[in-house]
């Protein structure tokens, strides 16, 4: 598969997901997984935002490290990435050096956002056709 | 490929797993991947879900993830092993870090093994197995451990092990159990020490010395004083351990408290080893004992004495007091015995004792061999007058009359003596060689002592063997009667048979006068003359049956089986049983012991009478009859003895001799009838004489019961025989013999005594 037929989600973790379930019913899953990484990306911004707003550094890294290695297991390298740096940064609170990368993690995630429901549309059409 | 089976090792099939992880995705993709790989998963999206979940039910892994918000999972770790039944479950810390601190951090708090977060799942699931095989053994071994220590509970054992140079072993607490001491208790050897019976300690502490220098295993059941104040005894199991060197790094063992199983020993000893009469050593003890007294005096070069003791005439203490007064005779000769030697009940066998070399001292005893049969064995003789103290010091304890059934007793011992070596290189042959001095005492009348000698082997051992063969010759179905007919020469009728016991021994044929005054001494005649009562009843049956017998069957009873007071019973029993006439058994008592025994003897005679069993008196002429009685007796016939006959024709006393029988029994009315009878010149005399009544090799040898009719058929009746001819012709003597006795004592004789006796001068 194709980068733009995975709109930009990594082909080797979404292979590895497939790979998961060996009945044939992988896409299946990978919907599922997305469609739980989306509402997962939905709360996590919001937590993001109440954190950024108490300034509250633990809970801003509590956000990016969950949000790690989620994005990674869907193939959102690039939000993955940011998370780690985010991650790194907000361990020692230094939460006002972190806040432009704060702001790109956000960024990241609304886009792997659209990424994942690109892909579930892109997967349901090819569901109706099958 | 993935399937479940895949993963073997696994005896659970499908593990039951709990997962942990607050991020949706990973707990959705880590269960999925998990699940794939036969785990069986339950998830929890939080610290505080995964514990209320672990309080009602378990799992037996538990996957958690380190960084969680609110309580993250090392509190959660923190607090489940405090749930019961988690502190050993296993636990894996899911971690996104992969730094020290952490994995630190996830061990204090008791996690099993952590693990960094990766997609990696094959290697997420080697690791969940690895950890639940390694639960799964320790559990085992957890399970093995509890086990061994109920085990080595119920079986009051326990371990320990000792170090060089340490002051006390280091006990389990199982074995601490065993010294009823609690879980923590030190026990120094001091202590130990302390514990055992004071005059055990210097030997004991001896022998723990010699077994350290000799860097030795220790197997020793010890004595030992324990808290309850009873002495246990303690089982002690111990090896070495040492270096490569050879140098003693220390011992691990066992103790165990040995005591039931060392009393129930004690008891199996006892009863393999001691009678249960008397106390004494038994015959296998004593066996025992003799051989281990061989070994020593043929090590240190002096005699062993064997002393046979055998109680004289206990049997008939037996018969007329009762077995329970002969046990009771038997314990207190048994007490006698015993202080007439240094009796030791236990037998030293420890070297190392304070007995030393002299321990063979302590085999000195008394023995029961069995019956009323003691062996007082003396392992120590230096002259062979040792033993013959020891002997007379028993039969002085015999003297006094002994108690018992509320009579007082009076019992004496025949001792024989055997020495080792002199007598006998074994005890076999020790214990032959006392019997055989024995028996010679016995022989010699009894109550005394004697020393084997060489020269008193043979007749009685011979003698005894016979006795034990006789013994057993009844119920082996060894005897058999022979019959010998008794003829009237005048009518060439068979008018009776004599029967005379013989003894198939084997491939021979033994005669009576071999075992029959053997039987007698013994006692054994009882038994075999009731035999040969039943057995001539049943044979005089079968020639009914056969041919019409309708004679009479002569047995031969001893005097002693008159003095009985259910001989009546047992022959009618006999007769009655077989369907047979009283009168077909005549039974005959030779005159001496009809006189000797005469008033005990005259009761019988006339209730045999009464039913209808007639006597005849055998062996007549040789006793000293009293006419007097003979003219009261219920007697019925008089068998003229065998010598008088043999010297008939030949001497002219014999012939006056058989004149004057035959007269006295006719003018008593009895019949007269001749044994012995061998030719034809006797036979004639006799004729003359008025006897025609006769029984002899002439007419018949003794024959076996089925060779009884074809004689008849063959001889008899056809008048085959040389002895047939002449008796016949005379008719006027033939009415007379046919006559009852009862008429017979009123009737005149047919033939005269006057011309027989002139007849039988004449022919001399």
């Amino acid at each position: 598969m194709s980068a733009t037929q995975n709109c930009g989600l990594d082909d080797e973790a979404l292979r590895r997901v497939r790979g998961l379930d060996p009945a044939g019913r992988g896409d299946q899953l990978l919907r599922r997984l997305l469609c739980v990484f989306e509402k997962s990306i939905d709360r996590m911004l919001i937590q993001l935002e109440q954190a950024r707003a108490a300034a509250d550094a633990k809970a801003v890294h509590m956000v990016a490290h969950t949000l790690k290695s989620s994005s990674a297991a869907v193939g959102a390298l690039a939000l993955s990435r940011q998370c780690a740096l985010v991650e790194q940064l907000t361990r020692e609170s230094r939460l006002d050096e972190a806040a432009d990368d704060v702001q790109k993690m956000i960024h990241e995630a609304e886009a792997a956002r659209e990424a994942a429901r690109r892909l579930v549309a892109q997967l349901e059409t090819v569901a109706d056709i099958a | 490929m993935r399937k479940s089976q895949h993963h073997g090792g696994n005896n659970a099939a499908q593990p039951r797993l709990l997962l942990v992880d607050d991020d949706e995705v990973n707990l959705l993709l880590t269960s999925i991947a998990l699940r794939e790989r036969g785990f069986v998963v339950t998830e929890a999206a939080s610290g505080e879900q995964a514990l209320d979940t672990l309080a009602g039910w378990q799992p037996d892994v538990v996957v958690l993830d380190a960084l969680m918000p609110g309580m993250d999972g090392f509190d959660t770790c923190r607090e489940l092993r405090k749930l019961p039944g988690c502190a050993s479950l296993p636990v894996l810390m899911l971690t996104g870090l992969d730094d020290d601190a952490s994995i630190n951090h996830a061990y204090e708090v008791g996690a099993t093994d952590f693990f960094v977060k990766s997609n990696q799942w094959s290697l997420l699931d080697g690791r969940l197995r690895y950890l639940l095989r390694s639960s799964r053994t320790r559990i085992e071994l957890e399970r093995s451990e509890n086990s061994l220590a109920r085990a080595q509970d119920l079986a009051r054992m326990g371990s320990f092990e000792w170090f060089v140079g340490a002051s006390a072993p280091d006990f389990s607490p199982q074995a601490l159990r065993v010294f009823q001491r609690e879980p923590d208790a030190q026990l120094s050897f001091g202590t130990l020490v302390r514990m055992l019976p004071k005059e055990d300690r210097r030997g004991k502490r001896a022998m723990l010395a010699e077994t350290l220098e000799t860097v030795a295993p220790l197997t020793r059941d010890i004595p030992m004083l324990l808290p309850d104040g009873l002495v246990h005894i303690v089982h002690i199991e111990a090896t070495p351990e040492t270096h490569e060197s050879g140098e003693l790094i220390g011992y691990s063992g066992i103790v165990q408290d040995v005591t039931d199983r060392w009393n129930a020993e004690h008891k199996i000893r006892q009863l393999a080893n001691f009678d249960s009469l008397t106390g004494l050593p038994n015959r296998n003890q004593l066996i025992e004992r003799t051989e281990r007294a061989l070994e020593s005096a043929r090590r240190m070069g002096h005699q062993v004495g064997l002393l046979l003791i055998d109680l004289d005439r206990f049997k008939i203490i037996n018969d007329t007091l009762g077995h329970a007064a002969g046990d009771e005779l038997l314990i207190e000769v048994a007490r006698r015995l015993r202080s007439c030697v240094r009796h030791c009940d236990q037998v030293s066998d420890n070297q190392i004792d304070s007995m030393g070399a002299r321990a063979f001292r302590t085999l000195e005893a008394v023995c029961r061999l069995g019956g009323d049969e003691f062996v007082a064995l003396l392992p120590e003789v230096i002259e062979e007058h040792d033993a013959e103290v020891v002997a007379n010091r028993i039969l002085e304890q015999m003297r006094n009359p002994i108690h018992v059934g509320g009579q007082e007793c009076f019992v004496s011992a025949s001792v024989g003596i055997a020495l080792f070596p002199r007598d006998g290189a074994s005890v076999a042959d020790l214990l032959r060689n006392s019997d055989v001095a024995m028996f010679a005492v016995k022989a010699q009348g009894r109550n005394a002592a004697a020393i084997y000698r060489p020269q008193l082997a043979g007749k009685g051992r011979e003698k005894l063997e016979l006795e034990s063969a006789l013994h057993k010759a009844i119920e082996r179905d060894e005897l058999v009667l022979h019959y010998q007919p008794k003829v009237d020469v005048r009518t060439a009728r068979m008018v009776g048979v004599e029967a005379l016991m013989r003894w198939k021994r084997g491939n021979t044929l033994v005669p009576p006068g071999d075992f029959i005054p053997l039987a007698e001494e013994t006692g054994l005649i009882r038994p075999l003359s009731e035999w040969a009562i039943r057995e001539a009843a049943r044979q005089a049956r079968v020639w009914v049956d056969s041919f019409g017998f309708s004679e009479s069957i002569a047995v031969n009873l001893p005097s002693r089986m008159f003095d009985r007071g259910d001989l009546v019973e047992l022959i009618h029993e006999a007769v009655v049983q077989n369907r047979v006439p009283h009168h077909t058994l005549l039974l005959e008592i030779t005159e001496n012991s009809l006189m000797k025994d005469l008033h005990s003897v005259i009761p019988s005679l006339h209730r045999l009478n009464e039913i209808g069993v007639e006597i005849s008196i055998d062996d007549f002429g040789t006793g000293y009859s009293s006419l007097a009685y003979l003219t009261t007796l219920p007697i019925s016939e008089l068998k003229i003895d065998r010598g008088f006959i043999r010297d008939l024709g030949m001497t002219p006393q014999s012939s006056a001799v058989v004149t004057a029988i035959i007269a006295l029994a006719r003018s008593l009315g009895l019949r007269v009838i001749a044994e012995g009878v061998e030719t034809r010149r006797q036979m004639e005399v006799l004729h003359r004489l008025g006897c025609s009544v006769m029984q002899g090799y002439l007419f018949s040898k003794p024959k076996p019961a089925d060779e009884i009719e074809p004689w008849l058929k063959d001889t008899v009746l056809p008048k085959l025989t040389s002895w047939i001819g002449p008796a016949v012709t005379d008719e006027s003597a033939s009415d007379s013999t046919r006559q009852e006795p009862a008429q017979s004592r009123e009737s005149k004789p047919a033939v005269s005594a006057q011309p027989q006796q002139r007849a039988s001068n004449n022919a001399n």
